[in-house]
């Protein structure tokens, strides 16, 4: 992170705040869990009978292409939130297992609160690590959509009709990342 | 090679079709206000200015063409992931590269993103002939394609085709009704229709935003998504990107992220910004190609004037904010490219001859280079492919030859003095006060009024004859302010003149009228005759030079003299130093009025009374009577604001202006271009005249005579329900001159 870009922030939670509002802005649907169990509950919620495809969980491999009608909710984790502009950001280790955030007619995206950043420069050295690396990096901002006919904005056009967002606004496991 | 058929056919076609005025009118006002909401958002939000971050957009662009290392590490380090980068030199290059790895591939079926590159090459066209079927993803290029349409904005590629249209084709091709209100069903039928398509073709076809070295990436932006199953599900990806898109860093690349949405939507960003850096490993034998596109793009960069138009990003804000545009749609304004950077990229990339004749419908308003996030100076680049396609348009449609007479009648004042007599004398039975209302039009001019020709020009007028001059002597003009009248002022308009001398001398400038001064050339750099145009320069700058200050009440000459003179003689160094040095000391009216009386601050709103008292003679009953045109160029390229006219009437005269909505939108005179394209001038003006009608005003205020003559003409014969007969349109001099 740029400490020069992030010197006149905001606090934390003016942050958070924006990043909320953002995602508003984006048209995704924005949530705030405060344990593991809400992100379940959430994740059912919406659902709603449907099946679940638990994408980027660890292992995570092989790849059932559901039909394009077909009602799925994928559920995927973000590396990053961008407040500036409501996105999250999505780093895969290949371009096959993108296709996840793409497939569902419902995608649930989990961000932690603390991997939320103010601006979209600030992820750069995220970025570059990353496709030096070869992996893909989408930022992902609302649902799939468009406004080619009249300008009347559709969305669910080939990815997703609905995004979820959830800030997940918990510690995380010690183990983690503060293994002392 | 390709089907795109004339200009003047496909300008025929477009006038005719309202569905593009109609479609692109909701467009243009839509994201006008989303775009300068988001734009401030990212100010509030970020402190990064768009000025700030447009520069920085087109510094990296311009570094990374320039230095060869940029392009080195692309190609070293794509490769070192894995992806076959290929340079095509020209088109036909481009598109054998892509049909061989197809034929490779043992592939008839190709799945496409939108791509500029792709249409710049005719690349759908190629594959056909070669059996390969190629589909277009994205909905708008879809729909097109199926309806064997092409293109007309680089955004919304089918803005032109209305939602009856759309249900009408689908319900042939599907053989089932569809609702032409059920926008969302329509849309939502690429999703079931394509999803086959995706899962069958051997090969996907992408464009690419943006190249980054530093990680051999491409960058794709797209809303709907569909790039990421072309470059997923079928195992070969191959992306067509100019040259032109490459950056040297991923931080580079999220500036132009940052930007591109903002422009060419009003979104804050996209629905999808992928990096992709290499193929995807888990499809067998897996390929990504990187095809680099030069197709005269080496040629641009290397040429001072249009190097920096490589630094588009290909957001189309050009053509959201281009009064023409919007009347005509991308079809005729514009080629493949469209808006204001296709007349300029089309020169390079299709040939001066398909450049040429969308040029004329280009007003010179300098709105398009207010919003570019590149920071390209557009009208200047337009300007000049006017005059390098000057031998090309032989093939064209001639200059109406009343244009062509004028033209050449304009070079010499004598014969100007005598044309002008008779053109009087012979418009007599025609009169109606100063206008010819009862001159027998063709129809497409119908709707104007023109003015009539004054038997005695301004400078006859005995105010002007007693400060009329013929001195030569550069020590007593030294301290003379030297009043430039304008050609059109001085003959069609010279009460516009008498008012700005009683303007200059109540403000006790010892004024002089330099009897030498005539056209400073403006129409023959609008129309790119640049030999004819350096002449009258010339004869301009004789007749001015030396004096302190030159003003007039012609911001449109200001322009020319202030901006375009030093384009003229960019290689003749004297007079390019004379050019300079009048440069320096012309003014227009409203400029060296705002400067005498708000002193230090044009921009800041004074309260009347502050520097000096409002005129006292303003009645109360005039209070919000009128409404300002600001003239474009007067904020494009001389510093004005929207509102710097109106405020100084305010201070002045203590009557605030009531603000009129769309300001900022040309009145569609555009020079000579309301001659060359009166039905387009025509739905222009309409715009103006419908917004001034809104706000009840009874008089309609701008500062360029021109302006004043064709909102007057237009004004007095409107023929929709507009109530504008009895708007009284003046001049700011003669507003003000009539309340010293």
């Amino acid at each position: 992170m740029n400490p020069e870009v992030s010197a006149d922030l905001p606090k934390r939670e003016d942050l958070l705040k924006q990043f909320e509002q953002m995602v508003l802005v984006s048209d995704a649907h924005f949530h705030r869990v405060g344990s593991p169990d809400e992100i379940t509950q959430l994740a059912e919620e919406i659902a709603d009978g449907a099946p679940l495809v638990i994408w980027n969980a660890e292992g995570g491999t092989g790849i059932e292409i559901p039909g394009p009608q077909e009602r799925t909710l994928g559920v995927v984790t973000a590396q990053c939130g961008v407040a500036e502009t409501g996105s999250v950001m999505l780093l895969e280790e290949s371009q096959q297992q993108m296709l996840h955030s793409l497939l569902s007619q419902e995608l649930l995206v989990l961000v932690h609160a603390e991997n939320v950043v103010a601006t979209l420069p600030e992820t750069s050295d995220l970025v570059a690590d990353a496709c030096a690396k070869g992996k893909p990096v989408t930022f992902l901002s609302g649902p799939s959509r468009t406004g080619d006919i009249e300008l009347r904005h559709v969305s669910g056009i080939q990815g997703p009709c609905e995004v979820h967002v959830a800030l997940c606004d918990f510690p995380r496991p010690a183990s983690e990342d503060d293994v002392r | 090679m390709h089907e795109i058929p004339p200009f003047r056919e496909r300008l025929s076609t477009a006038l005719a079709d309202r569905g593009i005025h109609d479609g692109l009118t909701d467009f243009q006002e839509r994201w006008r206000e989303r775009r300068d909401r988001v734009i401030a958002g990212l100010e509030t939000q970020t402190g990064t200015g768009f000025a700030e971050l447009a520069r920085k957009v087109a510094e990296a662009k311009s570094h990374a063409r320039h230095d060869p290392a940029v392009l080195q590490e692309f190609r070293e380090q794509a490769a070192a992931k894995g992806i076959a980068v290929t340079d095509a030199p020209t088109a036909s290059d481009a598109c054998q590269i892509i049909s061989d790895i197809c034929a490779r591939r043992g592939t008839r079926l190709v799945v496409k993103t939108k791509s500029m590159a792709t249409e710049e090459i005719f690349l759908n066209e190629h594959l056909e002939r070669q059996g390969i079927t190629a589909i277009e993803t994205d909905l708008g290029e879809w729909l097109l394609q199926c309806a064997g349409d092409r293109p007309s904005h680089l955004i919304v590629p089918a803005i032109h085709k209305r939602r009856t249209q759309i249900a009408a084709m689908l319900a042939s091709m599907f053989d089932r009704q569809f609702d032409p209100e059920d926008i969302e069903g329509m849309a939502r039928v690429v999703r079931t229709e394509l999803r086959p398509h995706f899962m069958a073709s051997g090969v996907g076809v992408t464009g690419g935003n943006i190249l980054v070295a530093e990680t051999g990436s491409l960058v794709l932006v797209t809303n709907e998504g569909n790039a990421g199953l072309t470059t997923t599900l079928p195992p070969v990806h191959i992306a067509v990107v100019g040259i032109d898109k490459l950056v040297a860093s991923a931080k580079d690349a999220l500036d132009v992220v940052r930007l591109l949405a903002k422009s060419a939507t009003g979104q804050v960003i996209s629905s999808y910004t992928q990096f992709i850096s290499g193929p995807t490993p888990s499809q067998p034998e897996a390929e990504m190609h990187v095809i680099l596109l030069d197709n005269s793009r080496s040629q641009m960069a290397d040429d001072p004037v249009f190097d920096s138009a490589l630094s588009c990003i290909r957001c189309g804000a050009c053509a959201n904010v281009c009064p023409p545009y919007q009347v005509v749609g991308g079809h005729a304004f514009g080629h493949v490219y469209t808006g204001a950077i296709g007349l300029v990229t089309t020169a390079f990339h299709h040939g001066l001859e398909a450049a040429a004749g969308p040029q004329s419908l280009c007003i010179s308003c300098g709105a398009c280079a207010q919003v570019c996030p590149a920071s390209i100076p557009l009208p200047d680049q337009i300007l000049e492919v006017r005059a390098r396609s000057q031998p090309a348009k032989k093939s064209l449609p001639k200059t109406p030859a009343a244009m062509k007479i004028g033209l050449r009648v304009l070079r010499s004042r004598r014969m100007t003095a005598s044309a002008a007599w008779l053109a009087a004398a012979a418009s007599s039975p025609f009169r109606t006060g100063n206008l010819l209302g009862r001159l027998p039009l063709r129809k497409k001019h119908s709707w104007r009024t023109p003015p009539a020709p004054a038997f005695k020009p301004s400078r006859r007028h005995p105010e002007l004859q007693a400060v009329a001059s013929k001195n030569k002597s550069p020590r007593s003009r030294a301290t003379k302010t030297a009043l430039f009248i304008q050609c059109v002022t001085d003959r069609l308009a010279p009460e516009i003149a008498v008012a700005t001398l009683r303007l200059l001398q109540a403000n006790g400038a010892a004024v002089e009228v330099p009897l030498a001064q005539h056209c400073c050339g403006l129409p023959a750099i609008d129309t790119g005759n640049l030999e004819a145009a350096r002449k009258m320069a010339l004869a301009t700058i004789d007749a001015l030079e030396g004096y302190e200050r030159v003003v007039t009440p012609a911001p449109s000459c200001a322009v020319a003299m202030a901006h375009e003179y030093e384009r003229l003689f960019k290689d003749d160094p004297r007079n390019k130093q004379r050019a300079q040095d009048l440069a320096a000391k012309v003014a227009d009216l409203v400029s060296y009025l705002a400067a005498c009386e708000m002193p230090g601050s044009r921009d800041t709103e004074s309260s009347p009374g502050e520097n000096s008292s409002p005129k006292e003679n303003s009645s109360p009953k005039e209070k919000n009577t009128i409404t300002v045109h600001p003239f474009c160029q007067s904020r494009t390229r001389l510093g004005h604001n929207t509102e710097t006219a109106a405020q100084l009437i305010s201070h002045l005269c203590g009557t605030a202006p009531i603000p009129l909505p769309e300001a900022d939108v040309c009145c569609g005179f555009g020079g000579s271009s309301s001659l060359t394209s009166p039905e387009v001038a025509k739905a222009i003006l309409t715009r103006k005249l419908r917004n001034t009608a809104s706000t009840g005003a009874t008089a309609l205020i701008t500062d360029n005579p021109g302006c004043a003559l064709h909102l007057r003409g237009g004004a007095r014969n409107f023929d929709q329900d507009l109530k504008t007969q009895n708007l009284e349109v003046l001049h700011i001099a003669e507003y003000l001159a009539a309340r010293l």
